[in-house]
């Protein structure tokens, strides 16, 4: 009842409000409303208030889109009987109402992000069954072996919890494959997992054929196994030892819930943030979605499966047949099926696995073409609109998510609608200056504004346009590919490692360079026009900002695709600790600073000798709250002085179960230490801070990407031996 | 009253009855007919003095020109007589002369020192029955001076006395009323109807012949008509109106009526030239019923003639535009031609409607096609003004010169008002050599400006109702549009004879411009009680006080009008809501900058060009703006933009109400002011239910002033014909006589009345320009609103979804 009241007060509150908004009270009026909106918002963002004065900045915010989007649809337009102005004006204009629908859904989305409570504590006896599933198609033994381990670390009644290691790579369809050289590749694969499962207590499971590819290697894995829930991660996603207890008290609180999601935390940067230096300081590009859109969902019960890191709960799989297979985005895909059954999804947000990204430009986009195909598959073909049984409030969740994926059309429209008036000089945006400061350049402000206010802590400002931007010049094809033929696009697997160990350029870096060049012809032809066309000027300006703007980007992208050696073959993790190094006969003290997959980084006090490649052992006394002692085998990689002590390079000798179990432990028994650093790195970014730094890394990766063009060209694509 | 000499009537006669109760345009046959062969036929051109003035170095008019279907028939030949200032340098002069846009004769011969006549054969089977379209252009150049200003002392004057159009052999038969628009205008372009009333100056009389005045206004489609009342001389040109029943108009005349009941007749008198429209029948009523048949034959009249002549003719007293129409300027009368001067200059003349609402909810939007040639001086541009004031512009700085291909302009409705408008384009294509001005510049011929006639303009749907008090609306028949009833009281106290001739003047000239005829009832005695709109005419001393101060003037400004009350004064109510709205006297400014309240703005004389391009060197904001930059002076432009910007604002705080109001002042009634107008408006007292609350009835009343009726009379009549009472705006406004200046007062309190149906683009329309000139209203109820919605959202948001 309640509810209903304050709906209707709402709907009429709304109505009042758009019949104001609506009018057209002409440009002196529209200055007057803009200063007054954007005052208000500065001032509530600036003074950082939230709560009630939250969703006034939003609707104030919106009261300036509304604003725009009606003086844009009424005033600027060309006429219709100018078809060569009309045509571009059009599909300019449907871009931006594109943007602002989009803008207007995620704002939905957002509304109210959820912090959920602690998962109640679950009795060992009350425990439910779980299994594990670890899918892997084309991983080495000992990334799955330290995933496996982690997994197998993992805080639970030990006869509740089983591990499957769901073999894509071993399947018989490949050990019977006519290619002897796929066959003998898939049965040594088969048998070396085998064995490394066997050690590790896990069980090793693979099918016939690689149909369906992740969605029928799970499907198959649920045929096989018996537990209650079931754990999902990725080959690459290491699990830290309480990710049971943080999330699967909460299914014995809601029968109904069929996923609890957590946040993908990535020790390693992705290539663009490896390319343009910014892993360091700035947050990640998917922190934004895990830390506040998901959360956002959460509240309209449509966090949705990210196919990792996450709990599902048999009975609800098998209800819906097992995870969905139509698209090759299985994981949202499944929880739409989910959640128009009826089943609920809970979002923690907090990161309890760390996994890998992908290393080069290349997998990135190909990881990227995957997801933004997939969704669109979805939309196409289980469009969440027409999907019955879901709230509206999950149609728009779910069609935001999908439709974002949509974003490279506007995006690429953005880029070239300038040249249209530079190149050819035809108008598609009919408005005096003085109209475009009053209604443009405050809408650009107030969105501008609301993205800060939004997502400041998670994502920089331009941050989202530079990844846009650069997904899109691929992402476009891969668009009208999936429009032409939803059901063509299939599951590739996205590539980690990769990266080389020496500069270079990426094979896909040709398009970025030709659009750099057109757009930097566009702004020297703007610069010439401006010399000569002097009754344009104001219009020339606008325009060549706005091309100037496209430039940057364009400039950074340059940047983005000039790839960075990587000389570690494999990505560490800070840790903590001490222990004692037994060189022959020598024994040194030692700290430990960081770990990978390959070894560990120490520094070894006292005096001795240490010898590269000498054989050692590594014998770790305390760790966290470890009590007991770890040796391990190692080698010596490398030496280096600091100071008094030495830092010494130790690469693991070949590990037993036991040993990888250590390792794992080490590595992710407690992400806290790592947490804490990428929190440091969640700090707003001001608008104007922002933008000076976006242009300031615009100029110097320009240089960086043109000088890789030039003379970084030749060494494409060498992948170094390093894998993740 | 004086009588027409009977006998020469007598002796040369054609009559045409349409018998009112009858068919009305049934021809009657001729009674009388002493037809004398008449080898010459004359018809004066009709264009007015101030029109007949052709400043500038290109200027064009046309004018429609009536044509029977007899004369079509005939030779003809169009004589122009013209004389050049001193200053048209004879090399470079031209004259051309267009009949239905087909080029029928030109000059190079440049007079300065008396009358030049050029004769002109116009081609058989040009002139069509029926409307057609004469139309001089003049390209002059200064003899001895390159600048701007010079070119304001470039003139040629058509001499109307002595140009006319003549058709042999025929005679000029004005046989039939749709025949009325070839009745003579006089030598100074206007189109006299000289009323006679037999029975004396009665109210009933007035009002007849007020119907009858306006009737034939229509039907002659007389765009500057002027009435006279019993005149002393006989004229050829213009119209006699004869009122009265069949006896006594018989008596008057002196000639026998044929037939009988209520019927209008024309009488061509050959040898006068003489036209008489008699309006008669057997009793008051006949005479009543003939009126409103005559009335009605006027409304209904249909248009005939060339495709340029109806041009032309839509054209003369300005096009009429409703909202929602786009019209191109060759339609608007636009001469395409290459521009070889220094200063181009086109005046496209907007009727716009009389309960048009001025406020800043959407803009006109002007289409332009031309181009401009190479090595014009750098800070040429093209300028667009409405009313005068620089409104919008275009650079024209490319060295290589350029083609503007619908190159949008954006007019705002509230440069606009009621009436008459006018959207002048304006450009300077002066050159580098024009800085020397050697002999070779003085004598450059080259082409260096385009307009083309593809150029369009196009009116949104606008906001109609109307707005008082605001006595530019009264030409455009806006009193009679607001009054409920219809009826538009006329009072005219004393009765002086010049006073009502005044009268029957402005209401001739609302039915022209209006094209619907005004129902007058007219008063001389006392103030008309109950009245919802008032119109006065008088000189200061025979205007009661209360009236004056009715209409919201200062008795004591009047100079001898005393403190004394009228007992007719009438009662003030409840005042409405205020709403300010911008009328020609609220400055219309390019930027902003400069939007300093100025209450009384002393509007620019038409004839002085000079001080036009003076305001407009003066610049705003943005003219600045555009002029500072060459391209490499981006900085200028950075700068000009960021005190756009300060300005925008505090010009929209102050428009907004929130930092400082405006005051005005009243006007000033000095010895020199040969004219006064002035509305008073308030409603009465408030009626029961919403929308009478809303908008609640309004009464007015209108004074038009002068120092004595004679002067009100010819005052009234020079204005009405000239483009001065264009600058009648606001609430009051005075003429000055010896400079031909108008000084206006701006409303200070606007009242709404609704004319229009209250539909919902039309009440959105109000309801936003109501708001753009309220924005204090309008962001305090949306931000208010917000507050409010932000509440109910946050409640919404906390009770939906998942439950924290």
């Amino acid at each position: 009842m309640l509810q209903a009241l304050s709906l209707g007060f709402l709907v009429m509150a709304t109505c009042s409000a758009l019949f104001l908004v609506l009018q057209p009270v002409g440009m002196e009026a529209q200055w007057v409303l803009a200063q007054a909106c954007l005052l208000a918002m500065l001032a509530i963002k600036l003074l950082g208030l939230r709560g009630y004065w939250r969703h006034l900045f939003y609707a104030l915010g919106a009261l300036l889109v509304l604003r725009y989007l009606y003086w844009r649809t009424t005033a600027t337009l060309p006429s219709v009987s100018d078809l060569q102005d009309f045509v571009p004006g059009l599909i300019v204009y449907t871009a931006e109402v594109f943007c602002i629908v989009m803008l207007g859904l995620s704002l939905f989305v957002i509304a109210r992000p959820i912090n959920r409570s602690r998962a109640p504590a679950v009795s060992p006896a009350e425990a439910p069954t779980v299994d594990v599933f670890v899918p892997s198609y084309n991983e080495d033994a000992g990334l799955l072996a330290i995933t496996l381990s982690a997994a197998k670390a993992m805080d639970y009644p030990r006869d509740k919890l089983t591990i499957y290691l769901l073999d894509d790579g071993g399947t018989d369809g490949k050990v019977e494959s006519h290619n002897p050289a796929i066959s003998q590749a898939a049965l040594r694969r088969r048998e070396e997992l085998q064995r490394l499962c066997h050690d590790l207590g896990v069980r090793y499971l693979t099918r016939e054929r690689n149909v369906h590819a992740k969605a029928g290697n799970l499907s198959n894995g649920l045929l096989y196994s018996q537990g209650e829930l079931v754990v999902v991660f990725d080959a690459d996603h290491a699990p830290e030892k309480g990710f049971l207890r943080e999330t699967v008290g909460f299914f014995q609180e809601d029968p109904k819930l069929f996923l609890v999601q957590t946040p993908h935390f990535f020790i390693n940067p992705d290539p663009i943030e490896k390319n343009l230096s910014t892993f360091e300081r700035m947050p990640s590009e998917n922190e934004m979605f895990y830390h506040m859109i998901q959360k956002g969902l959460d509240k309209w019960n449509a966090a949705f499966f990210c196919g990792s890191a996450a709990v599902l709960r048999r009975m609800a799989l098998e209800q819906a047949g097992g995870f969905a297979g139509t698209s090759i985005t299985e994981d949202c895909e499944t929880a739409l099926e989910l959640h128009a059954r009826g089943w609920r999804s809970l979002y923690v947000d907090k990161p309890l696995i760390a996994g890998l990204q992908p290393e080069t430009f290349s997998s990135f986009i190909g990881q990227r073409t995957r997801w933004c195909t997939g969704m669109l598959q979805i939309l196409l073909m289980k469009n969440p609109a027409f999907k019955r049984g879901l709230s509206v409030a999950q149609r728009i969740c779910y069609i935001s998510t999908c439709m974002f994926w949509l974003f490279p059309i506007p995006r690429m429209v953005f880029i070239f609608a300038p040249l249209l008036y530079i190149f050819l000089d035809l108008k598609i945006y009919n408005a005096t200056v003085e109209e475009f400061g009053a209604y443009t350049l405050t809408y650009l402000f107030a969105a501008l504004l609301l993205q800060s206010y939004s997502y400041n802590r998670f994502r920089w400002p331009w941050v989202s346009e530079i990844y846009e931007y650069v997904q899109s010049v691929y992402l476009l094809p891969a668009i009208m590919g999936v429009i032409k033929n939803p059901r063509r696009p299939t599951f590739n697997v996205t590539a980690k490692g990769g990266a080389t160990d020496e500069d270079h350029l990426s094979g896909l870096a040709w398009p970025y360079f030709l659009i750099f060049a057109i757009l930097f012809a566009g702004a020297v032809i703007v610069i010439y026009r401006l010399q000569y066309e002097p009754h344009a000027v104001g219009l020339l300006v606008i325009v060549g900002l706005w091309n100037l703007l496209n430039l940057i980007m364009a400039g950074l992208a340059l940047g983005a695709v000039s790839e960075r050696r990587e000389r570690r073959k494999a990505h560490r993790v800070p840790i903590g600790g001490s222990g004692i190094l037994q060189v022959q006969d020598t024994v040194f003290p030692v700290r430990l600073a960081d770990i990978s997959q390959s070894g560990l980084l120490v520094q070894a006090h006292g005096p001795g000798t240490i010898r590269p490649q000498a054989a050692a052992t590594l014998t770790i006394t305390a760790i966290g709250q470890r009590k007991d002692c770890i040796s391990l085998p190692v080698v010596v990689a490398n030496l280096r002085p600091e100071g008094e002590n030495r830092l010494v390079g130790l690469g693991f000798a070949r590990l037993s179960a036991v040993e990888y179990g250590a390792v794992a432990e080490l590595m992710y028994g407690d992400l806290s230490a790592l947490l804490r650093g990428r929190q440091a790195r969640q700090r707003g970014k001001s608008l104007i801070l922002g933008t000076a730094q976006v242009l300031m890394w615009g100029l110097r990766q320009t240089l960086r990407g043109i000088y890789f063009g030039l003379f970084r060209r030749g060494q494409t694509l060498r992948p170094s031996a390093a894998t993740s | 009253m004086r009588l027409i000499p009977t006998a020469a009537i007598a002796a040369s006669l054609f009559l045409f009855s349409a018998a009112a109760a009858e068919t009305p345009s049934r021809p009657a046959g001729p009674i009388t007919s002493l037809d004398f062969a008449m080898p010459e036929w004359k018809r004066p051109l009709p264009i007015s003095l101030d029109e007949a003035r052709l400043v500038g170095e290109a200027v064009s008019r046309e004018f429609p020109l009536f044509i029977t279907t007899a004369e079509a028939t005939r030779p003809a030949m169009l004589r122009l007589a013209y004389l050049n200032a001193i200053s048209v340098m004879p090399e470079t002069f031209k004259l051309t002369v267009r009949v239905n846009d087909v080029v029928v004769g030109d000059t190079v011969v440049q007079n300065a020192s008396e009358p030049e006549t050029l004769s002109l054969a116009i081609p058989p089977g040009l002139l069509e029955p029926g409307f057609n379209a004469v139309r001089v252009s003049v390209r002059q150049t200064h003899r001895v001076d390159c600048s701007v200003e010079s070119t304001y002392e470039l003139w040629t004057r058509v001499l109307t006395e002595q140009s006319d159009l003549v058709f042999t052999g025929a005679r000029g038969e004005i046989r039939q009323l749709r025949d009325l628009p070839a009745v003579k205008p006089d030598r100074n372009g206007l189109t006299p109807i000289r009323i006679r009333i037999p029975g004396g100056l009665e109210s009933a009389s007035i009002e007849r012949a007020s119907r009858a005045a306006q009737a034939v206004v229509l039907l002659g489609r007389y765009s500057n008509p002027v009435v006279e009342i019993d005149p002393d001389q006989a004229m050829d040109a213009g119209l006699d109106v004869v009122i009265g029943t069949l006896p006594v108009v018989e008596r008057a005349l002196g000639i026998r009526i044929p037939g009988s009941g209520p019927q209008s007749i024309l009488i061509h008198d050959q040898q006068s030239g003489r036209v008489t429209l008699v309006v008669t029948g057997a009793t008051e009523t006949e005479i009543d019923a003939a009126l409103e048949a005559l009335t009605r034959e006027a409304s209904g009249a249909a248009l005939h003639g060339s495709a340029a002549g109806l041009r032309a003719l839509k054209n003369v007293n300005g096009r009429l535009f409703g909202g929602g129409e786009t019209v191109n300027l060759a339609e608007l009368g636009l001469e395409s031609e290459p521009f070889r001067g220094r200063l181009y200059r086109q005046t496209f003349r907007l009727q716009l409607p009389s309960d048009l609402l001025v406020a800043d909810y959407d803009r006109l939007t002007l289409a332009i096609d031309a181009a401009y040639a190479s090595a014009l001086s750098p800070e040429s541009k093209m300028v667009v003004r409405v009313n005068g004031a620089p409104i919008a512009d275009i650079a024209m700085a490319n060295p290589a010169g350029d083609v503007l291909s619908r190159r949008m302009l954006y007019l705002p409705v509230r440069a606009f008002k009621p009436g008459l408008n006018t959207v002048d384009i304006e450009a300077e294509t002066r050159t580098q050599v024009d800085e020397t001005c050697e002999i070779a510049s003085l004598a450059d011929q080259r082409e260096r400006y385009l307009l083309l006639g593809t150029s369009e303009i196009t009116v949104p749907a606008l906001a109609r109702i109307g707005t008082l008090p605001n006595i530019s609306s009264i030409v455009p028949g806006g009193l009679t549009h607001l009054s409920a009833s219809k009826e538009l009281h006329v009072f005219v106290p004393k009765a002086r004879r010049e006073a009502i001739a005044a009268s029957l003047t402005m209401l001739a000239k609302i039915a022209s411009v209006s094209r619907i005829p005004t129902k007058a009832k007219f008063t001389f005695d006392r103030m008309p009680e109950g009245a919802d709109h008032v119109l006065a005419f008088g000189a200061y001393d025979d205007m009661p006080e209360a009236t004056v101060r009715a209409a919201g003037l200062d008795p004591a400004k009047l100079g001898k009008i005393g403190p004394r009350l009228s007992p007719d004064a009438p009662r003030i109510g409840v005042v409405a809501k205020p709403i300010q709205v911008a009328f020609i006297g609220d400055e219309i400014h390019l930027s902003p900058s400069d939007a300093e309240p100025k209450d009384v703005q002393r509007s620019l004389p038409s004839s002085s060009l000079i001080q036009l391009a003076e305001a407009a060197r003066e610049g705003s904001g943005l003219l600045g703006a555009v002029k500072s930059v060459d391209g490499s002076d981006l900085m200028g432009h950075a700068r000009s933009a960021v005190d756009w910007i300060r300005n925008a604002t505090a010009g929209s705080l102050h428009r907004a109400g929130i930092l400082g109001s405006q005051t005005t002042k009243g006007i000033d009634v000095t010895e020199d002011v040969a004219l006064v107008v002035a509305q008073g408006a308030r409603t009465k007292e408030l009626e029961a239910g919403l929308m009478a609350r809303l908008l609640p009835s309004v009464e007015t009343t209108t004074v038009i002033l002068a120092p004595t009726a004679d002067r009100l009379k010819s005052s009234l009549s020079d204005i009405l014909a000239s483009s001065h009472w264009q600058q009648f705006v606001g609430q009051a406004a005075v003429y000055k006589s010896q400079d031909a200046a108008v000084e206006t007062q701006v409303s200070e309190r606007i009242l709404l009345v609704p004319t229009a149906p209250l539909d919902i683009q039309n009440v959105r329309l109000i309801i936003a320009g109501w708001l753009s000139r309220n924005s204090a209203v309008h962001i305090t109820g949306l931000l208010g609103i917000l507050l409010v919605l932000t509440f109910a959202l946050h409640r919404v948001l906390r009770l939906s979804g998942v439950r924290e």
